[in-house]
């Protein structure tokens, strides 16, 4: 019998898993995650060195073709600055326009693009914000297939609650590019509410407070019996951890520039250095007292500032501020106040911080429940969704609402709401139109997502032409236009002649996101990566396979020296050093030959320790 | 030139064939029977397509009244949300996915009316054919049997603001009040006008007359409304005065 271990995959041969694996996916700013539900559990799946969290980061190195991502792109984040981008979930389903004003505070580039999007420039290549998010979710779904063993093309991801419809599109976009059949898009303080309220012991009326990286969530939601409804969701796109982050690097920035004469903004790769030491320190904060900012210039030296948790403390509070009035805003929306809450769920890295607990207590008067773990949560929840979507979960059921009022432009360049904010979802909002000029025959409908009055101080998510309109006296034609917000919290607009009765073909172009044409030339440039990331898949699979085999001949070394022949020896030797020398390089099929010859060669080796055991065990 | 002009607001109901009269499952025949199967056969499970002129109030499963138990429309709101809801047909084939977002749709619009004593009351009017109760209309002429006062102090207290800034302050303190005591009697008045309502629709009777005085009241506390509303934005200039 040859030494044969066979790398076993938890969950293959089970008939409950028979069904494609749908992942739940926490598509994070600054990390991003991947879990499933074992036996009914959330579980994170860890990558095959061992990693829970995967920074949602993408270096590109000079003339290479292939990104990196992940922890050894974080390592390429100050060194290799110019062609390292991280935080793109702030970029995603935004203009130009909406970010030229913290261009400056990035230490990458980006360009504008086609209209509303843009690119960021990786010294000599450029993405769109939806490719680098790709690259990251395929290099989650590997570690998904590493760890489950099997093909993974379904999930369900997160997304602030507080998305509008162009970053919620840009998310699915980005599945869709990575290989990903995004089943659903799930909010992430829902998904945080999922894994608190998994075991149905929690009910009653509870808050998240959700300080992410990039973004800022609070949601109200009723816990009863397994349905998690939604009460009302607040937050802001533009507020996280990364805000402390700046806040931090801007003020060593400006003592930097006061002491030493120079703006140390000015270079890509110390900015990005600053706010790398500015991470730092604020992770310090979360356990001590104090903190030492330590920072390399080039040219200048070492520049040292010691932080004391007061000054800390007064530079974040501000910024921690802003989260106030999402908070109090959602309670009038929901028509609750503080002392109906039940619990106060903190979720996100940020929340960790003393200030943020001191300021969420200041909030809701209580002490809030620290209990979920603050980065995993979230995928957690998202997993549990997924198997709700998988059809084994029929005990739970979330019900959500949509953020943000959505409407169409009217006269006068008003917003007229169709559906207003926190309405469930799915929902319907029907319309009818008509026309303003004798023999008019096309209508331009413009959609809009926000809060204000005046339309352009609103989202602008698409500009459509109701086309093909008959040539009649104004104000006769009868056009219906249907409004739907699917579970995803994504707008589809269908319209339909009223008069005639037919089904208008309308063309929907999103003002904010990519054309379908784009989308699919990305998915043809995509296959590429998709071979490599095949290759490399068949590489570990390889490697886990040969390292049993390598360990099982090892451990058995002293008695194959008393038991096998010299020659015989030597031959196995040989192959063991062979098996040792492929894994070390890339090559699988390389591994995959050494792997069988070691495991004939120690056939008789094996027969000879195991009948060595037997004869051991009976002389006992 | 292509402007856009908003003719009217539909109320959501999509139209279907219509049923036979002992209902059966459109997929596989099986009879509806129980809370929830108007929406979700119980022997298929398929969503079952929307009815023609299904109500609100048919949706939930729950009567036809003006008064409603918040905690019994929240359960039965739940109770048919585990069943019907899209998360359960992700892998149902398209059809059956797209009539389980029509229902669920239409299930929260319902659920969202009928939990809002003003949004039922409007809706219940409306099925009863009995229009122009709604703040949509906006009649802005003086219903009948409101004190002949109330506008001729408004006007005063307009008159004031050009001239005596204080006094007319102090006026829109009175007459705020005032305000006040009538919505609160006009609200009572349209919770008895419900409750008899309510309580004749037990015995079968549905009676009109009850609803026409109810739509009478709901244009009383509409203009009362537009009033305070007023009255809102004379406050707010003169503060930022």
């Amino acid at each position: 019998m040859p030494i044969q271990i066979e790398a076993s995959f938890q969950g293959v041969s089970s008939p409950e898993t028979k069904s494609k694996p749908i992942v739940g996916i926490d598509l994070g700013t600054t990390h991003s995650l991947v879990a499933i539900v074992r036996d009914g559990q959330p579980q994170v799946l860890v990558s095959p060195l061992g990693q829970r969290l995967v920074p949602s980061v993408v270096s590109l190195k000079e003339g290479v073709a292939f990104p990196v991502i992940g922890w050894e792109a974080k390592s390429n984040k100050v060194r290799d600055a110019k062609h390292t981008v991280f935080s793109v979930k702030r970029l995603l389903g935004r203009s130009y326009e909406d970010l030229k004003a913290i261009a400056h505070t990035l230490p990458y580039e980006i360009v504008p693009h086609s209209e509303g999007v843009v690119r960021v420039q990786l010294g000599e290549h450029s993405f769109t914000a939806i490719e680098i998010s790709a690259m990251i979710l395929r290099e989650l779904k590997q570690i998904a297939e590493q760890a489950l063993g099997e093909e993974v093309t379904q999930a369900v991801i997160t997304v602030p609650a507080y998305f509008n419809d162009a970053q919620r599109q840009a998310t699915r976009t980005a599945g869709r590019l990575a290989g990903l059949d995004v089943l659903r898009m799930i909010n992430e303080p829902t998904a945080a509410s999922l894994a608190y309220g998994l075991d149905k012991k929690r009910q009653g009326l509870i808050a998240v407070y959700d300080l992410g990286g990039g973004t800022f969530d609070f949601s109200l939601l009723k816990l009863h019996d397994g349905i998690f409804e939604v009460l009302a969701t607040r937050g802001d796109t533009q507020l996280g951890g990364d805000d402390l982050d700046q806040a931090i690097a801007q003020k060593m920035a400006q003592v930097i520039h006061s002491r030493l004469g120079i703006d140390p903004y000015q270079d890509l790769k110390t900015k990005a250095a600053l706010l790398e030491c500015a991470e730092e320190v604020k992770k310090v904060f979360s356990e001590n007292t104090s903190a030492h900012f330590k920072v390399d210039l080039p040219e200048l030296g070492v520049f040292e500032y010691a932080w004391s948790l007061e000054e800390f403390e007064a530079l974040v509070r501000p910024i921690l501020a802003r989260t106030y009035e999402p908070c109090i805003k959602a309670l009038q929306d929901a028509g609750l106040s503080v002392s109906d809450l039940s619990d106060v769920v903190l979720v996100g890295g940020p929340t960790r911080l003393g200030i943020v607990k001191k300021m969420a207590e200041e909030i809701f008067g209580m002490k809030p429940n620290t209990s979920v773990h603050p980065d995993e949560v979230v995928a957690q929840g998202a997993a549990i969704q997924a198997d709700i979507l998988s059809g084994k979960n029929r005990d739970l059921l979330l019900l959500d609402v949509v953020p943000l009022s959505l409407g169409i432009e009217t006269h006068g360049g008003l917003m007229s709401t169709l559906i207003p904010r926190n309405t469930r979802i799915p929902t319907v909002a029907r319309e009818q139109y008509t026309t303003g000029v004798d023999r008019q025959t096309a209508v331009d409908i413009h959609v809009l997502q926000g809060e204000r009055e005046r339309v352009e101080e609103n989202r602008s998510l698409a500009r459509f032409k109701l086309k093909g309109i008959e040539p009649l006296p104004a104000g006769m034609p009868r056009i219906e236009v249907t409004f739907l917000i699917d579970a995803d919290g994504i707008l589809q607009v269908s319209a339909k002649d009223l008069r005639l009765g037919h089904e208008q073909s309308i063309e929907v172009k999103p003002t904010y996101g990519l054309t379908d044409q784009e989308v699919e030339r990305m998915l043809q440039s995509g296959l590429d990566f998709a071979q490599k990331d095949e290759e490399y898949r068949h590489l570990v699979e390889a490697r886990r396979k040969a390292e049993p085999v390598v360990k099982a001949v090892e451990k058995s070394w002293d008695d194959a020296k008393s038991l096998l022949a010299p020659e015989e020896l030597e031959q196995v030797k040989k192959s063991l050093n062979r098996l040792k020398q492929a894994v070390k390089a890339d090559s699988p099929q390389e591994i995959i030959e050494a792997t069988s010859e070691l495991n004939q060669r120690t056939v008789r080796l094996a027969e000879l320790l195991i009948r060595d055991t037997l004869k051991s065990s009976q002389n006992s | 030139m292509s402007s856009i002009i908003l003719t009217q607001s539909v109320p959501v109901v999509v139209v279907q064939a219509s049923q036979p009269n002992s209902p059966v499952c459109v997929d596989c025949s099986s009879p509806l029977e129980g809370l929830t199967a108007l929406h979700v056969c119980p022997r298929c499970l398929h969503p079952q397509p929307l009815k023609k002129e299904e109500s609100y109030f048919e949706a939930l499963g729950v009567p036809q009244r003006f008064c409603q138990d918040p905690i019994q429309l929240e359960k039965r709101f739940y109770e048919v949300s585990r069943t019907l809801h899209p998360d359960r047909f992700t892998h149902a084939g398209s059809e059956i996915l797209q009539r389980s977002i029509q229902r669920m749709s239409f299930l929260n619009e319902a659920y969202r009316v009928l939990k809002s004593s003003a949004a039922r009351r409007d809706y219940m009017l409306q099925l009863e054919g009995v229009q122009g109760s709604g703040s949509s209309t906006g009649s802005s002429s003086q219903p009948s049997k409101l004190p002949m006062e109330l506008a001729e102090a408004w006007f005063e207290i307009q008159d004031l603001m050009f001239e005596d800034q204080v006094a007319a302050q102090q006026k829109l303190g009175e007459f705020e009040r005032e305000l006040q005591t009538l919505k609160s009697s006009l609200d009572q008045k349209v919770e008895v006008l419900e409750k008899s309502y309510d309580a004749k629709a037990d015995q079968g009777v549905y009676d009109q007359t009850l609803l026409l005085e109810l739509q009478e009241e709901l244009r009383r506390e509409n203009y009362l409304k537009s009033m305070q509303r007023d009255v809102d934005r004379i406050k707010k200039n003169a503060h930022s005065n």
